[in-house]
Formats: C-alpha cells, structure tokens, sequence
C-alpha cells in the first residue's frame, strides 16, 4: 500500500471509530411495547408482598395524573415499614418524562427523610433505588433487585446481544 | 460456540480439518480466518463488525509504522496512535460501565448509559493487536503485508475466545510457512482431548460443587473450604483444559502455541506460581509493560511501583470490578514480599513453600469469585472462623465426602507425574496403543457428559 493511501485509510478508520462510539453513545431508545416492559420489569422483581397500585394511589404518592400519560403501572409495599416501589411510565414526550423524573427524584427524598434515623435498611434500599429516564419511558425501583430491573428495562429498549454494559 | 459442545465437535471442526486440509497451500490462511469468522459469528454477530475493524485499523496501522520507519522515522506517533486506539476499544466496551458507576457513586457525575455487552475474546485480541504494533515497532517482525494473514492471527479460532495470548513475534514465521504432519495432528487430538476431559469431567463437575457451596444458606468452615478447594480446582482445570484444547486445535493446523499453565499448583511461591498460571498473559504483561517501565533495573521504590502498577492491571484486565483490582494488588504486594522480605526463604522448603502459596492463591480466588469485595472479605472471615461460624455442619461434611474422590483425582492430574508416565508411554512403542485406547475412551465419556449435562460454563469466557 502506498503511504498517501495508507495515511487516508487511518484517518477513514479513525473517523468509523470516532462514528461507532458517538453513535452507541447517543443510541436512541427503539418504540418498545409497554406491556413488554412492564412484563419484563415485573419478572425482573421479587413482587412478593407488593401489589398493584391505582391512580388514585399513583397521585398521591407522585403527584401524577395517570390519565395524561400514556401507560404507567406501580408496584407498592403492602407493609407500611417495607419501601419497595416499582413505577414504570411511558410519557406522551420527553418533557413530560422529565417532569416525571422530577416527581420521583421528589418521592425518593421523602421517602429518605421519613426513614432516616430509624429505618437504616429502608434508606440503604431508598439510596440505591434507580431513576432512569430513556426517552419517553422512565422507571422508578427502590428494590434489592433495582440493578436486574434496570438491566430489564434497558435490554426492551435497546435490544442488543448482550444487555447492558455494565459487564 | 465452544470447543466443548458437540455442535464444534462433530460438525464445525471436521468440516474446518477437511476444508483445510483439501485446500492448497497457499489458501489455507484464507479457509481458517474464514472459518475463524463464521466461529467468532456463532454466538455474536454483532461484534464481528468489531472484530473485523480492529483488524482492519491493526493492518493499516502496523504497515504505517514499518513505512515511517523505513523513510528513517521512529513510528513512535503511529505506535502511539495504535495503542490508544486499542485500549480505547478495549476500555470504552470493558470499562465504560465500571467508570461510569464509579464516577456516580464517588462525585456524583452522571456519564451517558453505554447499552452495549463486553464482546467476548475483545481483551485477548486487542493484547494480541498491540502486540503486534509493538513487535513492528521494535522491529522484531515486519509490517505483515497480507491481510488475511494477519485477520487469521487476530481471529483465529482456537485461541480467539480465551487465549492463549500469541505474541506476533512468535507466530510470524507461522503465518508464511508452517509445516503439518500425521504425528503433529495426532498429538494435537491427544492435546484437545486432553483439554476436553479436563474442562467436561472435572472443570464442571468442580464448578457443580461450589455452586452448590455457593447456594448454602448459611456457611460453616469445612463449607467455606470446601467451596474454596472446588472453586480453585474448577478455575485451573476450566481455563488450562481450554488452552490444552486451543494448543491441541493449533497442533492440527500446523501451529506451536506456547504452553500457557505449567502446573501451577505445585509451585513453591507466588513468583513460580505466575511462572506457570497463564503465562502468555504474564509474558505479555512483562514484554510490554513491565520491562519499558524499566523493569527490575531501577531503584526499589520503582521497581515497587513497577510491580503493584502490573499487577494492579492484571487484575483490571481480568475484569472491571474492585474485586479483580483487590485481587491483582493483592498479588503485586505478596511478590514485592518474596522478592524483598523473604527472597531468601521461599522455596527453601518445598512442601512448605508449595502449602503457604497454595493458600495464599486459595485466598486469592475467593476475591476473584466473590459478588463482591464485601462479600470476599465475609468469606474469608468464614474461611478464618471468625465470629460465632461453625466449624462444621452437615451440608459441609455431605460435600467433604461426596467430592473427596473428585478432589483426589483432581489434585492428581494438578502434578506433573501422572502426565510425564504418558508421555513415556506416548514415546514407547507398545505403549501407544494403550494410550490410544485410553483417549478414546476419555472422548466417548466427554460425549456422554456433553450429551446429558447441561451444565457446561467457560469462566474465562468473560475475560
């Protein structure tokens, strides 16, 4: 190979690469059918003494109208002392889900504050629970199994070979 | 795919052996990286467009450096290009999701979420990718001008997946020229079956054993032992049987991979232990990083830094995780006490020596297979009897008896003897068709196992 050709073949190599890692770095979420996140997430959870919440439930916990968004589902503790929550959401656009997000993140510190001092493994759970927002779709788990729900809910939205990266 | 499955057994070898094997000469090359491909393709499609770039930037960059350097330039910008480019890869698909949980966690800095998996054999063939830029650079093998020659050496099946790490330098000659014969394929069988008993008959059954272990609700300290002695035995037969199998696979297409564990159970320290456990990784780590820091030819306190920085990486490179980092420091510190504290008394005493590095590896292994640090330290407060820990219990005591016979067996194929009588007997005229009997019967009950277990896992598979 001649050096001119060689040198632009490094550059046309280096802007591939530089394309793949922009590309999987900004990777939109696929169009998923909700009731396959839910079922995914659902089974990703040990749902043993939870049960399924209505939205009267979702607006006083959250603050949020189920009837304005476009699915939502939410797991509740049947034990007041228990903090296991699992609310999935998908939201008419993203500014909606980041308005969701807000509710959580605000749900999630409540939750701390009413356990802090008293309630150790309550705020340890509360702690690592996970808020993730992918597009129009949002999870909330304060669970033991919070990073398999995750993993779940990512692996519907970008079904890939192998999951999630954290490997 | 693996070796050990009978898909690769019966179906994809014997047609890659035929194709090869009928094919000319000088197109050998190109039906083994062909078939190294459709391999690689089996289990992940979707990283072979990974692979095949790397070889690709690899190609070109390893001819960049050899014209630079024949116009009387070093190369060294286009050596460093390379090498970045390959721990780019190599970090941005293995540690990305490390790093990003680290950032959150440590200061709260949130990294885009990578949705992508750790394409397997990525760590072995980006090592063999710098290996190769390095071995140019340094002018210890030319520019390789065939790209199917060097795809073949990045991809090739038998140690694509899990090693052993070929140093470029050590196969140039290979890739031109290679020479195949009837006594060379068949000791390549004995290799691969070899490889397949260990991996199919022990490794599994081992693996079985703490997995049960691992399951128990509550452990004693017979418990925790036990769990430790099967995990260790299990690690040792999984990976070597392995590349017992993939020297086995190279022998039959006419390739001298160097051997990559040397019972290594039997060493007297730490230091003869790394000699013998995968050595192509610790002589990949001393070709190119060790000895351009400077190596043992520095003051003590770099050559401190030298070791802990190696070993630190050497446990990174095996996963991304505080564990693998503990682990590898862990190492870095016991050698600098063997070559600094207690340099004159290691291996004075065999047994002795052989006894305190068999627990210190032991200990080892409990930071590599442990969830996490905090659960390895609880182990090994298990494993120490510390608190109110039983020293034994009944479901102990069951996996004490009932894996006695497999610790016996394995620790007799962990020494050498039984393995030199073969080779006397591989040797000796009569005795070959004694050993041709015994291989065969070692194949049809690895078949047997493959057919009714289901239990086959590969540990190295995620490294």
């Amino acid at each position: 190979m001649k050096y001119a050709a060689l040198q632009a073949a490094k550059l046309l190599l280096l802007a591939v690469l530089a394309v793949l890692l922009w590309g999987i770095l900004h990777a939109d979420p696929q169009q998923a059918d909700f009731s396959v996140l839910r079922e995914q997430a659902e089974q990703a959870m040990d749902t043993t003494g939870m049960r399924q919440a209505d939205a009267q439930l979702l607006r006083r916990l959250y603050g949020l109208n189920g009837g304005e968004l476009a699915g939502w589902a939410l797991w509740t503790s049947e034990d007041n002392m228990a903090v296991e929550e699992l609310l999935l959401a998908e939201c008419v656009s993203e500014a909606q889900a980041e308005q969701v997000r807000e509710a959580l993140e605000a749900r999630r510190s409540t939750q701390i504050q009413n356990f802090e001092g008293y309630g150790p493994e309550q705020v340890r759970l509360l702690e690592d629970s996970i808020v993730e927002v992918r597009g129009v779709y949002v999870l909330f788990v304060v669970s033991e199994q919070a990073r398999e729900v995750k993993d779940a809910f990512l692996s519907v939205l970008y079904p890939g070979p192998a999951g999630t990266g954290n490997q | 795919m693996v070796f050990s499955s009978i898909v690769f057994i019966f179906t994809f070898l014997p047609v890659v052996i035929l194709a090869c094997y009928l094919a000319p000469v000088k197109l050998r090359n190109f039906v083994l990286l062909l078939a190294s491909l459709v391999f690689y393709a089996w289990g992940e499609p979707v990283y072979l467009f990974l692979m095949l770039y790397s070889i690709l930037f690899n190609y070109v960059m390893g001819l960049d450096i050899a014209a630079k350097q024949e116009k009387g330039r070093t190369g060294r910008g286009s050596l460093a290009l390379g090498v970045a480019v390959n721990l780019i890869l190599l970090g941005f698909f293995k540690y990305y999701g490390f790093l990003a949980q680290n950032l959150l966690q440590l200061f709260s800095i949130r990294l885009p979420e990578v949705t992508v998996g750790l394409p397997i054999g990525l760590s072995f063939y980006t090592f063999q990718s710098i290996s190769y830029l390095a071995d140019v650079y340094r002018g210890k093998a030319g520019g390789q001008r065939s790209l199917i020659s060097f795809g073949l050496y990045i991809s090739m099946f038998p140690q694509l997946v899990a090693g052993p790490i070929v140093q470029y330098a050590d196969i140039d000659a290979q890739l031109r020229k290679r020479f195949t014969s009837w006594e060379l394929f068949g000791e390549g069988t004995r290799y691969f079956v070899g490889g397949l008993a260990k991996k199919v008959l022990l490794a599994n059954n081992l693996g079985a054993v703490f997995e049960a272990v691992s399951g128990l609700s509550s452990l004693s300290v017979l418990s925790a032992w036990v769990g430790a002695l099967a995990y260790a035995f299990q690690i040792y037969f999984d990976f070597s049987g392995y590349s017992d199998m993939a020297i086995g696979l190279g022998k039959m297409f006419g390739f001298a991979f160097k051997e990559n564990f040397h019972f290594p159970y039997c060493a007297r320290s730490i230091t003869e232990f790394w000699r013998r456990w995968h050595i192509s990784l610790g002589s990949w780590f001393r070709e190119y990083v060790y000895i351009p820091m400077g190596g043992n030819r520095v003051g003590v306190l770099k050559h401190i830094r030298n070791l802990l920085v190696v070993w630190t990486l050497t446990g990174l490179w095996h996963g991304a995780s505080w564990n693998f980092v503990v682990w590898g420091f862990y190492y870095g510190v016991l050698l600098i006490g063997e070559k600094y504290i207690l340099r004159k008394a290691a291996g004075r005493i065999p047994v002795l020596g052989t006894a305190c590095t068999l627990l210190l590896v032991l200990i080892g292994w409990v930071f590599f297979f442990s969830p996490s640090l905090g659960a390895a330290v609880e182990y090994l407060s298990v494993m120490a009897g510390l608190g109110s820990v039983p020293l034994t219990d009944d479901a102990g005591m069951y996996y004490l008896l009932s894996s006695l016979a497999l610790f016996a067996i394995s620790w007799l194929c962990c020494v050498p003897q039984p393995f030199r009588l073969m080779d006397r007997l591989w040797k000796r005229e009569g005795g070959k068709t004694g050993l041709y009997l015994f291989y065969l019967a070692l194949f049809v009950l690895c078949t047997a196992y493959l057919i009714h277990d289901t239990y086959n896992p590969f540990l190295y598979f995620r490294f």
